[in-house]
């Protein structure tokens, strides 16, 4: 068994006709583009709703797909377009975002350090819903998709030292929020 | 994950604690419906097989093909280019359009017959066969170019009221003088251009006929009955 292929070899393979290249493909991004959209949307029904319509695009798209570009970037540039549609399309609707806890634990947990871990997820989650969208998304860019500052300049068109900015800010404010005592609220989580 | 010169940008211990969050997995309902509609694509696609592969360029070819013959038939029935005054005369060639009747049909060949050479124009008009004789009535006169002969024809309604008849209006039309016989259009059907048989029977009856031509100020062809009527009857004096 060889190695690995490239996202973008998978993709081509799948244009082909391999619908196991695109399984292969699906499982190298299906999770973190969930937490991305899920952690970026106003709730869990916006979230799963724009992922079907994610990579709905990204199937049909498949004849004009060419690998000048990471395969990463294109899937995080439409996912992000994607986002914008449905806020427009859906502004009035919107809540804020709202973290399940139990969708973060780690289920091989013990229940003392469940509890712990619950707390800590609770206060970055709930931190990272208080910061500004654009630097939310800077950090969900970068930490979840892995994309290069870069790769988010050229997707949100701006230049580098923004996004390096937003993201310093990003860090400070979660950094602050895990220093600070946990709330009630997060103690009962 | 990522790059080294960007690590510095976000702490290493918020970095890892927001790692620590990554557990959060797909709902399965959403990565069966994903997968689901990736291999209904490929399957779509491989439906289309040939035929997708080969439907535009074929409808495209078939298309410029089917073009050309059209463009092709117009040419060789003449109708392209044509002006539309033309294009009605092409027309009436068309099934359905008004066709000549059989005797009318008739009429014209008999028409062409006496219009051969081998009629002489000095031949009298008792020379003229029977045949020759039926020549149908025509209101409008015709010369033919080679022979001189002139030949009066008449409208197809009056041959068609009486298609029995035969004239001897050809005998006394193609009389030698070729020269004077005028030819009578215009208002065939409101006055006499010429005298009819039943006129011609008796010279009294023949010169009130050419009177009555002269009347109607047709004094070339009152003149050419005229000198019929002296012909064919000698012995009548006109200026009774």
């Amino acid at each position: 068994m060889g190695p690995p292929l490239e996202d973008s070899a998978l993709m081509l393979r799948y244009r082909d006709g391999d619908i196991e290249a695109f399984e292969t493909l699906y499982r190298r991004h299906n999770d973190a583009l969930y937490r991305y959209l899920r952690r970026l949307a106003a709730n869990p029904q916006a979230a799963e709703d724009v992922f079907q319509e994610v990579w709905s695009k990204i199937i049909k798209a498949r004849h004009r797909y060419r690998p000048t570009a990471r395969f990463s970037t294109f899937l995080y540039r439409v996912a992000r377009n994607c986002m914008i549609d449905y806020v427009r399309r859906n502004r009035r609707h919107m809540q804020s975002l709202t973290v399940d806890p139990d969708l973060n634990a780690d289920p091989g947990a013990q229940p003392d350090a469940l509890a712990e871990q619950g707390q800590a997820r609770q206060k970055l989650l709930a931190a990272l819903e208080t910061i500004p969208l654009e630097q939310r998304d800077a950090f969900l860019l970068h930490e979840e998709a892995g994309l290069s500052i870069d790769d988010i300049a050229q997707m949100s068109g701006v230049n580098r030292e923004t996004i390096k900015s937003r993201l310093r800010y990003a860090s400070r404010k979660l950094k602050a929020a895990l220093e600070r005592p946990a709330t009630s609220k997060e103690q009962s989580a | 994950m990522n790059q080294q010169n960007d690590s510095n940008n976000i702490d290493p211990e918020v970095a890892q604690r927001y790692a620590a969050t990554r557990g959060e997995k797909v709902p399965g309902k959403l990565d069966d419906a994903v997968l689901h509609e990736a291999r209904r694509a490929v399957r779509a696609d491989a439906h289309r097989g040939w035929f997708g592969t080969w439907f535009r360029p074929l409808a495209f070819a078939l298309s410029v093909g089917l073009s050309l013959a059209i463009v092709l038939e117009l040419s060789d029935s003449g109708l392209l280019g044509r002006q539309p005054e033309a294009l009605s005369d092409a027309a009436s060639g068309l099934p359905g359009a008004a066709q000549p009747t059989e005797f009318e049909r008739a009429q014209l060949n008999d028409l062409r017959r006496r219009e051969k050479p081998g009629i002489s124009g000095n031949e009298t008009p008792e020379k003229m066969s029977a045949d020759d004789a039926a020549l149908p009535r025509s209101e409008l006169r015709t010369q033919a170019p080679d022979t001189g002969l002139k030949v009066e024809q008449r409208t197809t309604e009056s041959n068609m009221a009486q298609p029995g008849t035969a004239s001897n209006d050809v005998s006394a039309v193609a009389e030698t003088d070729r020269d004077r016989a005028p030819v009578s259009q215009g208002d065939a059907g409101s006055q006499p251009s010429h005298c009819d048989d039943e006129a011609r029977a008796v010279p009294e009856t023949w010169w009130d006929c050419i009177e009555s031509l002269r009347n109607a100020g047709l004094a070339e062809q009152a003149q050419w009955e005229e000198e019929a009527l002296q012909k064919r009857f000698p012995e009548f004096d006109m200026r009774q």
